[in-house]
């Protein structure tokens, strides 16, 4: 529990820091590294309580998006710009990593696998963000075709 | 404003757009908007790498095609012009003073270049730290984050390709690697790879390929998702070869 902590707290001090990176305005710096800590935050608890990397990964991406879709109205900002700073402790790089990895090595039989993993985790994460920005837009749409009393 | 000048100003704010990074949506809808506060018909398509636009007004009709190379991330631009854009329909701006705004939004850069290299060093660190890292892997990580960013943009005016630039730099790095391995044997490797990795990760393109082909804009989608992956691959490619080679993984 206390190591979880201690990760969402260095996926905030991440996120700010690639909010950085990005040129992102300084508004924003805070609200970059609580996206990364709520994304990954969520992530550690699905992990927990379940175990299963792929509804982790998607749940992160959930918690990300939303999030970022319920801010950016007020910041005045288009949500993407939230999602893909807070979404980075949630994007399988390791596992990206350990596919090239095991293909450098000559490992074909293990790099199959991982490949799959990869892939499975990265269309979880894009499944999340779909699927919440996909019903933001809806909602906008339903709104904007409703007669004005 | 004419319609020559309305194109130009549809076209600059489709560039700083794409440039910037914003997703094809976005670059399409803002130049659209743009014209359509002047009461023009605007009809807007945009790739990754390029930018056609269509302004009709009056019987009139013309075209701009634009080429775009260069990309760097930068979101202060995207907000900006955004901004811009929405403003417009409420005042209408003449075409010196529209192309006086998006000149000043182009030079928006509100970090030094060296905070940037600092701040990529330092999100090395933090992933390492999370990848079961320690203080040692932690500090190796930010120097090995710090060199690849300033490696990445040292190549940039001397090569053409992004993919060598990157396979370059993942080689810089293990090469970086593998000497901390030999200063300090204890050190976890995985944690400073991962972590140095992490950093690089194009998650731009990510998830403006995801938005792209959820927009239905599939060519996009498709090209910005190969793109990442092919960046993931040459960089992570160059460190395993080196790393491999020197027999630290």
């Amino acid at each position: 529990m206390l190591r979880d902590v201690y990760l969402c707290a260095l996926a905030f001090l991440g996120c700010l820091l690639v909010a950085v990176l990005y040129q992102s305005e300084k508004r924003l710096l805070i609200p970059a590294g609580f996206s990364g800590s709520l994304g990954l935050a969520v992530y550690l608890t699905f992990m927990r309580f379940w175990g299963i990397a792929t509804l982790a990964t998607f749940a992160g991406a959930v918690a990300v998006t939303l999030y970022a879709e319920l801010t950016a109205r007020r910041f005045r900002i288009p949500a993407t710009i939230l999602i893909i700073m807070g979404i980075f402790p949630v994007v399988p790089g390791a596992a990206a990593y350990d596919t090239v990895m095991a293909l450098v090595r000559g490992r074909y039989k293990e790099a199959g696998p991982r490949g799959l993993v990869t892939l499975v985790l990265a269309m979880s994460m894009a499944f999340g963000i779909l699927l919440v920005a996909s019903a933001f837009r809806a909602a906008r749409f339903l709104r904007a075709r409703r007669p004005p009393r | 404003m004419e319609l020559e000048e309305l194109a130009k100003v549809a076209q600059r704010v489709g560039e700083l757009l794409l440039k910037s990074g914003a997703e094809i949506y976005r670059v399409e809808d803002t130049m659209q908007r743009v014209c359509a506060a002047y009461g023009a018909h605007g009809n807007a398509f945009a790739l990754p790498t390029g930018i056609f636009v269509t302004v009709e007004s009056g019987g009139r009709a013309m075209t701009l095609t634009l080429r775009v190379l260069e990309r760097e991330t930068n979101f202060t631009r995207i907000a900006q012009v955004n901004e811009f854009s929405r403003g417009l329909s409420r005042q209408r701006l003449t075409y010196g003073e529209a192309m006086a705004r998006l000149d000043a939004i182009a030079l928006a850069r509100l970090y030094p270049p060296w905070l940037r290299m600092l701040s990529s060093g330092l999100i090395s660190g933090v992933f390492a730290l999370i990848f079961d890292g320690g203080p040692a892997e932690g500090a190796v990580a930010v120097f090995t984050g710090m060199a690849v960013f300033a490696f990445i943009r040292l190549l940039r005016p001397f090569l053409a390709n992004l993919l060598l630039e990157y396979f370059l730099s993942g080689m810089a790095a293990g090469a970086l690697l593998l000497v901390f391995a030999r200063l300090l044997p204890a050190m976890n490797t995985y944690s400073v790879v991962v972590g140095s990795v992490m950093m690089q990760l194009p998650g731009v393109s990510i998830t403006n390929a995801i938005r792209d082909g959820m927009q239905g804009d599939i060519l996009s989608g498709l090209s910005r998702f190969l793109e990442s992956a092919l960046f993931i691959g040459a960089l992570t490619c160059g460190l395993a070869l080196v790393m491999h080679w020197g027999g630290v993984a």
